[in-house]
């Protein structure tokens, strides 16, 4: 789950880490007095997940008062993306000494969180490791333990930085490293992090990726769920557990299992169709509030709910996941719903022997292969768009 | 031989009186594996069916000889059967628990190493060596005993490829769910190593996917010390960048994570790559 910006700084304020005085506002009159409370110069900056906020000239710099509204407008209502987003934060615009960069992730190659420093901030990540490598240094850190003082004491020491940057700097780098294990991040990133003309140290911005794995231990968490994609049915979905991805084809598809639902989106494009989706339930237990009965009728209204669609494709290979069960699911929903395109339906593994007599007279087609089951709804979703025209 | 499990496998299951515990404890028993003894905190000395439950993986294993254990216990106490069963020094635990904290999985691995048992997972089906034992909850009558070795990230793939295999008289020797999960206990090079010691094992097909670089180190490892044919079927070729496809590892966030960059790895080391698990089945055909 990515966080906005305004989040993530909201849990390195409760973290000690210092951000600039800022307030989230809705509308353009809220920023003017946001501004005029804050103090000129300020910073207005969209709050939308996606990076490259600077070059896309979401981030503006106000100097004037009669300034303000109009960008608090542009940037409200006039950035033309569909979003869920309808803030901005107004912040006291910060005089940057020196920029550094700090953060923390899981390395892939060592398997192990890492808190990454770089003397050289304000720049993408992946831009300095290629460009200048030398600038970064790395903390490994324990899973169980995080890291002893001692070892942050040595680890800031030999950075190349000024001294009293340093002084500053142990605090952050063991606040963050507490943030990082506390809060399960996958990501905890301050780019840039600034030495002010004060001599303080500042998180002018903040990026967070939590594991939606650990959501059932941070409640807090569980409010911002669903509403980390720009897309709403990728929201709907991860509300009801799903993992859902839009594509750009007519072919729905419902998948028990990612790597077959992304083995059949490869398929469908091989054979001539388009996916319009990759969809996968999520987890085989039998969840509290998500019981095996409802799940197939979130994935089915999801998929019907996209208007684009020509044909469902219902693919599952049961090990864990039970087919008898799945196929019950599948015959009580058409049941209750008109089919408004057909539906592919291919249930092999665990239980599936059963299948043929649960669905036999219902309105699906059922088939036993999976490249029998891609052809087919190739060659439906090719004669329902027919149809259209 | 096979590898990991065998006839002499004697199972501990973790949870074994939960939803997914007794059911698939059951099939592994029709199976033939042998089930010697389940693990649940406050019920020891109960029992499910002929097999004696315990309250902690330690008694199990003094009372019963068990030399694995599987996890079917749920992601908030997943972590703590785990080092129990790491603390009791079980020499393989599988852990099938799916949407485990990436902090506990870390911390599993962290445990791991500090001592010698093997951990797979977590978030796999298991592994299996057809016609001796079954330790998960795969559709075990889809698979057949041959020569052939299977790694794979996701399950049900794996099951799409077995059963194409079977088809067409092409037995495997083990199949090992590594998982799919971003940090996999047991990574793909772990899973060679084993099958490269494996008299029985002539082949070996790697089932992988977009995001993190356990393929990539994969081929590395192919290259520079496998001599046995492999082949490899990468999923998500068509995943679009930065956005999560299912498994929480299939994130593809850097270029060495594309499903492209694996497949010209893999190629570059000599391993053959195919497209689906119906080109796989004839490129192995061709080679037999």
């Amino acid at each position: 789950m990515n966080l906005y910006e305004f989040q993530a700084k909201g849990i390195f304020k409760e973290y000690g880490i210092k951000i600039p005085q800022s307030q989230l506002v809705c509308n353009p009159t809220d920023a003017v007095n946001a501004s005029k409370e804050i103090g000129l110069p300020v910073v207005i900056k969209s709050q939308i997940l996606e990076g490259g906020r600077g070059k896309a000239g979401l981030i503006r710099i106000v100097r004037q008062d009669s300034e303000v509204r109009k960008h608090a407008e542009d940037l409200l209502f006039n950035t033309g993306r569909t979003k869920n987003e309808r803030h901005i934060l107004v912040e006291k615009h910060i005089g940057a000494k020196r920029e550094y960069y700090m953060g923390i992730t899981i390395d892939e190659l060592t398997e192990q969180p890492v808190l990454v420093f770089g003397t050289a901030g304000g720049v993408d990540i992946e831009e300095i490791s290629k460009r200048n490598p030398e600038t970064l240094f790395r903390l490994s850190i324990d899973p169980w333990e995080g890291v002893y003082d001692t070892r942050i004491e040595s680890f800031v020491r030999e950075l190349t930085i000024h001294k009293g940057v340093g002084k500053k700097l142990r605090p952050i780098c063991k606040r963050m490293i507490q943030l990082f294990l506390d809060k399960d991040c996958l990501l905890a990133e301050i780019n840039p992090l600034v030495a002010s003309e004060e001599g303080d140290l500042v998180a002018l911005d903040a990026k967070v990726v939590f594991d939606d794995n650990a959501l059932f231990r941070h409640p807090a968490f569980r409010v911002m769920e669903g509403e980390s994609s720009d897309v709403p049915l990728e929201n709907e979905a991860n509300k009801r557990g799903f993992s859902y991805v839009k594509l750009d084809g007519d072919i729905g598809i419902i998948s028990h299992g990612a790597g077959l639902g992304m083995l059949a989106v490869d398929m469908i494009g091989n054979a001539g169709g388009s996916a319009a989706n990759f969809l996968d339930i999520k987890g085989h237990e039998r969840e509290k509030n998500k019981v095996q009965e409802t799940r197939v009728r979130n994935e089915m209204d999801l998929v019907y709910s996209d208007t684009r669609i020509k044909a469902i494709l219902f693919n599952v290979f049961g090990g864990l996941t039970r087919c008898d069960e799945v196929a019950e699911e599948i015959r009580n929903y058409l049941r209750e719903h008109e089919s408004r395109v057909p539906v592919v339906v291919r249930l092999s593994g665990t239980g599936s022997e059963k299948v043929h007599e649960i669905l036999k007279d219902e309105n699906v087609f059922l088939v036993d292969s999976l490249d029998a089951a891609i052809s087919e709804v190739v060659r439906l979703s090719k004669r329902n768009k027919n149809r259209d025209n | 031989m096979a590898i990991l499990i065998d006839e002499n496998t004697r199972l501990i299951v973790h949870g074994i009186t939960g939803r997914e515990g007794s059911f698939h404890t059951r099939t592994m028993i029709d199976y033939g594996t042998k089930v010697v003894a389940g693990v649940v905190p406050g019920k020891g000395g109960k029992k499910l069916d002929d097999i004696p439950i315990y309250s902690t993986a330690r008694e199990a294993r003094d009372e019963t000889e068990g030399n694995t254990s599987i996890i079917f216990v749920p992601k908030q106490f997943a972590l703590g059967a785990v080092i129990e069963a790491l603390e009791a020094s079980i020499p393989l635990i599988i852990c099938v628990t799916e949407g485990i904290p990436v902090r506990d999985v870390l911390k599993m691995k962290e445990m791991q190493k500090r001592g010698t048992s093997t951990l797979i997972g977590p978030n796999t089906p298991g592994v299996i060596s057809p016609g001796k034992a079954k330790v998960g909850g795969m559709p075990d009558k889809v698979y057949m005993p041959g020569s052939i070795g299977i790694v794979s990230r996701s399950g049900t793939l794996s099951y799409e490829v077995v059963n194409i295999l079977t088809e067409s008289g092409l037995g495997q020797s083990t199949c090992v769910g590594i998982g799919g999960d971003m940090i996999p206990c047991l990574s793909f090079v772990g899973a060679l190593e084993r099958f490269a010691e494996d008299k029985e094992t002539e082949m070996i097909v790697l089932i992988g996917e977009v995001g993190g670089i356990g393929e990539i180190e994969a081929a590395k490892h192919i290259k520079e010390k496998l001599s046995m044919p492999m082949f490899a079927l990468i999923g998500g070729l068509n995943a679009p960048q930065g956005k999560k496809m299912g498994h929480a590892g299939a994130i593809v966030s850097t270029e060495r994570t594309t499903a492209s960059a694996k497949i010209e790895a893999f190629e570059n080391a000599g391993v053959s790559v195919v497209k689906s698990p119906f080109d796989l089945r004839d490129a192995i055909l061709a080679r037999v």
